[in-house]
């Protein structure tokens, strides 16, 4: 399994977070410290990641000695096909939710999301910059392809019901609606270059084996004459390719100190129906070069059209086809665990114990804990583990410090900071913080806000 | 005005004012501190690819018998064939190929030598670069291979990526074989160099 440090879509602020309404959109199963809220529309919860596991802008273009070009080529030389590069932004549109009755809340939204991650592609890399000359016999493999694009909006609506002392559980349907997709995944087969040993009649023997090669786009026709903004606010809106999913989520609270909690998001899939359309080449070849005949000709016959002869036969076996037909795909579904124990004196502001049933619930000081995310991806499951601490400053204010367990690099840390100005309430979570003095050193980039309204009843 | 209307404006205004007077600057003045730094996207220009490709090129094999006209039977005096290679005067590859290996493999199995020119062509006519290439005797229990490398730089190079034809004529020296044959391989090297510029 890949233990990789920059796992876009993780949010160890927000997770177990309970002073912000956005918690519940990672776990619907979070315990609440509101009886309504609203969000800012188009403020309530912005997020963007971007990362990339083996390489750091200023590897590539620092100012560094030596020759760029030698550079580039070292850093990119360590890098493998599993390595990647992603992109994640979350805008909320719409957020809110309200208490219904003392144990169930009802919340619900809308937001976009585009989410991106490309492997890197390793053999199609090496050959574009060294050439086949020093490589025979390797095969290039078209597995090193492989990259997936989305951009969605989502409608969802969720549900939270504390169940006795202890429980909390939540569940969230979402309705997504793709406004475009472009994905190549499972690709298969490989180009080789080896001296011929019998099986080709020329110098090599240059073979695609069992090649496999394609590309599923949905959506792609609405950008063909320009896409206007009234594009975009109309795909958002209901029209594109629809899917459906949920969230699930559950908390349990030991006691005042303790709790652990888990959840999985995304647990869906959008069918891809209208506006399809996948690329797709399949084959084998065996590519000899040209075979002249030497025909006998007579005075003004031409030659046999021997290079349209060759690309037709390539053509015919590695035909490249375009397919209409309707596909599904699972939505990269995330797991989030996390225990936290509470410690010290009772937080400012806090009641002094949890005996009432109405306004801020009982909270303590500090806390500290530990928080598990996994996301599965197309060249499998990407983790992060997170070790936090908490401390409620003053009645209006919390800070929240994690610090991100990471093969590559020991210093991504997190902050965070919660503000509650009366009702107002406003986030504002970053990682990497270290790295922020040169976001170029940075192999990721994680940034959270989000303004809403809290009510509680008196 | 609900419930929530007198106490709900009040922080908000003291958080815009200290939000404007006092985060805001430091957001601002942290991102301009930080960004990227130490980077200097200029030096991708001087970023050069040198990829070296091995491509087949050309092959065939004549049987003796193919020097005779089946339909006339009378000996053809000169064999040539002619095929495009729309691929070397492309402008990209005008402007990135430096250097061009050729390699050419004979193996004859006939009882004579060959004069065997291969002619890189613009157009039918123009010859933008040959090379003559003598192929000595074998027979069929002695194959007689023989390996030419054309090693093209600058400034023939400019010639070969003129052309947009291969002709390959083999001229048969003395007496027509009546047995075995002649077989010819062939690949190609290209040495790449292409700038960011």
């Amino acid at each position: 399994m890949l233990v990789a440090t920059v796992s876009a879509q993780n949010k160890p602020m927000l997770f177990g977070l309970d002073e912000v309404p956005q918690s519940l959109m990672i776990n619907p199963g979070a315990t609440l410290m509101q009886d309504a809220h609203i969000g800012v529309p188009l403020a309530s919860g912005f997020h963007l990641n971007v990362g990339s596991s083996g390489v750091s802008l200023y590897d590539l273009v620092g100012k560094q000695d030596g020759d760029i070009t030698q550079n580039i080529s070292s850093v990119l030389n360590s890098l493998n096909d599993r390595d990647f590069f992603t992109l994640t932004q979350q805008l909320e549109l719409l957020n809110f939710g309200w208490r219904s009755g003392r144990k169930r809340y009802y919340s619900g939204g809308i937001y976009q999301e585009l989410d991106m991650i490309t492997y890197f592609p390793k053999d199609w890399f090496t050959l574009a910059w060294n050439g086949n000359a020093e490589y025979l016999d390797y095969p290039f493999k078209f597995d090193h392809i492989n990259a997936r694009m989305d951009a969605l909006s989502v409608f969802h609506f969720g549900v939270n019901q504390s169940i006795g002392r202890h429980w909390t559980v939540g569940a969230r349907v979402k309705i997504y609606n793709s406004i475009l997709s472009v994905s190549s995944l499972n690709n298969k087969g490989s180009f080789t270059t080896s001296l011929s040993a019998g099986d080709s009649d020329n110098y090599y023997a240059q073979k695609l084996s069992r090649a496999e090669v394609s590309i599923q786009t949905s959506g792609l026709s609405r950008f063909d004459d320009g896409f206007t903004q009234a594009d975009l606010i109309s795909s958002s809106l209901l029209g594109g390719n629809l899917g459906l999913g949920i969230d699930v989520g559950a908390t349990y609270t030991f006691d005042d100190q303790l709790k652990v909690s888990a959840s999985l998001q995304d647990l869906g899939a959008i069918f891809h129906a209208s506006d399809v359309k996948t690329y797709q080449a399949v084959g084998n070849k065996l590519i000899e070069g040209i075979e002249l005949d030497f025909p006998v000709l007579s005075s003004g016959q031409s030659p046999p059209p021997y290079y349209a002869i060759f690309e037709n036969e390539l053509e015919a076996a590695v035909p490249i086809d375009t397919l209409y037909s309707a596909y599904t795909q699972w939505r990269p579904v995330k797991f989030n665990a996390g225990i936290s124990y509470g410690f010290g004196p009772a937080a400012p502001g806090s009641p002094a114990c949890n005996c009432t049933k109405k306004g801020k619930p009982f909270t303590l000081e500090s806390e500290v804990g530990f928080q598990y995310f996994a996301i599965k991806r197309p060249k499998g499951i990407q983790m992060a583990a997170t070790v936090f601490y908490l401390r409620r400053l003053y009645r209006f204010l919390l800070i929240k410090s994690t610090y991100t367990i990471d093969a590559l690099s020991a210093t991504n840390i997190g902050l965070g900071v919660v503000g509650d100005f009366g009702n107002f309430n406003i986030y504002l979570a970053g990682d990497h913080a270290l790295k922020y003095g040169n976001l170029a050193k940075a192999r990721g980039l994680s940034v959270q806000f989000g303004l809403n309204f809290k009510f509680l009843e008196k | 005005m609900t419930e929530y209307g007198p106490h709900l404006y009040l922080p908000i205004y003291c958080f815009m004012k200290n939000f404007l007077r006092y985060i805001l600057p430091v957001l601002l003045l942290s991102l301009l501190l930080s960004c990227v730094k130490d980077t200097d996207f200029d030096q991708l220009q001087e970023v050069v690819l040198s990829p070296n490709i091995e491509v087949n090129l050309l092959f065939f094999e004549i049987n003796s018998n193919e020097f005779i006209d089946p339909a006339t039977g009378i000996a053809r005096p000169v064999l040539s064939d002619v095929t495009d290679i729309p691929f070397l005067d492309d402008s990209d590859t005008q402007e990135g190929i430096i250097k061009a290996d050729f390699l050419y493999e004979f193996e004859n199995t006939t009882s004579i030598d060959y004069q065997a020119t291969i002619s890189f062509k613009r157009g039918a006519s123009s010859v933008m670069y040959a090379l003559d290439i003598l192929v000595p005797a074998g027979s069929i229990g002695n194959p007689q291979t023989h390996v030419v490398i054309d090693e093209i730089d600058v400034p023939e190079i400019y010639q070969i990526t003129q052309a947009n034809k291969i002709a390959v004529s083999i001229d048969p020296m003395g007496q027509l074989p009546t047995d075995g044959s002649l077989k010819m391989r062939s690949k190609a090297t290209f040495y790449f160099e292409i700038d960011g510029q």
